[in-house]
């Protein structure tokens, strides 16, 4: 049984990409992975365990779900499982988005008010 | 011998079987719900490099060492579910069992505990049970 998410807690990082990668749409494992390494310019490497790992606690969270099982035309001919965001998955990740930008804004303060400056 | 042929199948570049055998170390459930996402995934990797003219060794081998982890993970947490779920059917059945006393110390003479001393008893059994 999907046990229902706080949309609170801070999300790790491998959470984050994966909701962020499957924003855009819905994505296969290697689909994810290969969404993931282009979002985070290639810093961010995941390998199948921490991606299929994560993926079990998200989709027992109910912030992704399995969406279809099908043939992707630009890969071979083998059936691959899609999945995609819940709504649960979509406000959790505009939650943590809206609490990096305010992160972001309290730095950019920091940055406007010279924070070097008390240091003399 | 079992490692002679695994050895044959590491060295002979069966990537995929050999991470289909590691797969299997993963709790049941999730194996049957990602394990054929996970071959794929991996073949899928290996094909990537392999077009791309670059060695599946050095690859293989950090995924199977990432994968390993993933599995110590898993395992780790579905043992503490199936604890938890043990220790939460041995509490109801000592709750059960604990009934037996409390209905007849209603019944019996001269005893005198209340069942504020039987719940008192119960967590002190439990407790000792748990540790």
């Amino acid at each position: 049984m999907a046990k229902k998410s706080t949309g609170q807690a801070p999300l790790s990082p491998a959470v984050l990409h994966i909701l962020l990668a499957l924003s855009t749409g819905e994505r296969h494992g290697y689909g994810i992975m290969k969404q993931v390494e282009a979002d985070s310019q290639g810093k961010v490497n995941m390998g199948p365990g921490t991606l299929y790992g994560s993926m079990a606690r998200m989709m027992e969270a109910g912030l992704i779900r399995e969406s279809a099982k099908r043939v992707d035309p630009e890969m071979d001919d083998e059936r691959r499982i899609y999945y995609e965001l819940t709504g649960a998955g979509r406000e959790s990740l505009e939650a943590e988005l809206g609490r990096y930008r305010g992160v972001v804004a309290v730095a950019d303060g920091h940055v406007v008010e010279g924070p070097l400056a008390h240091d003399h | 011998m079992w490692w002679k042929g695994l050895w044959r199948m590491i060295t002979s570049g069966s990537y995929r079987a050999f991470y289909a055998m590691l797969l299997r170390l993963y709790p049941q459930p999730f194996l049957e719900r990602f394990g054929e996402g996970m071959g794929q995934t991996f073949h899928d990797l290996c094909r990537e490099h392999t077009d791309a003219g670059r060695g599946v060794f050095g690859l293989a081998l950090w995924m199977f060492g990432e994968t390993l982890l993933g599995i110590i993970k898993e395992n780790a947490s579905h043992m503490t579910a199936e604890l938890g779920k043990i220790a939460q059917r041995a509490a109801l059945g000592a709750l059960a069992v604990w009934m037996v006393p409390v209905v007849a110390a209603q019944f019996t003479e001269g005893w005198h505990w209340g069942l504020g001393g039987f719940a008192f008893v119960y967590v002190l059994f439990f407790s000792s049970v748990r540790l």
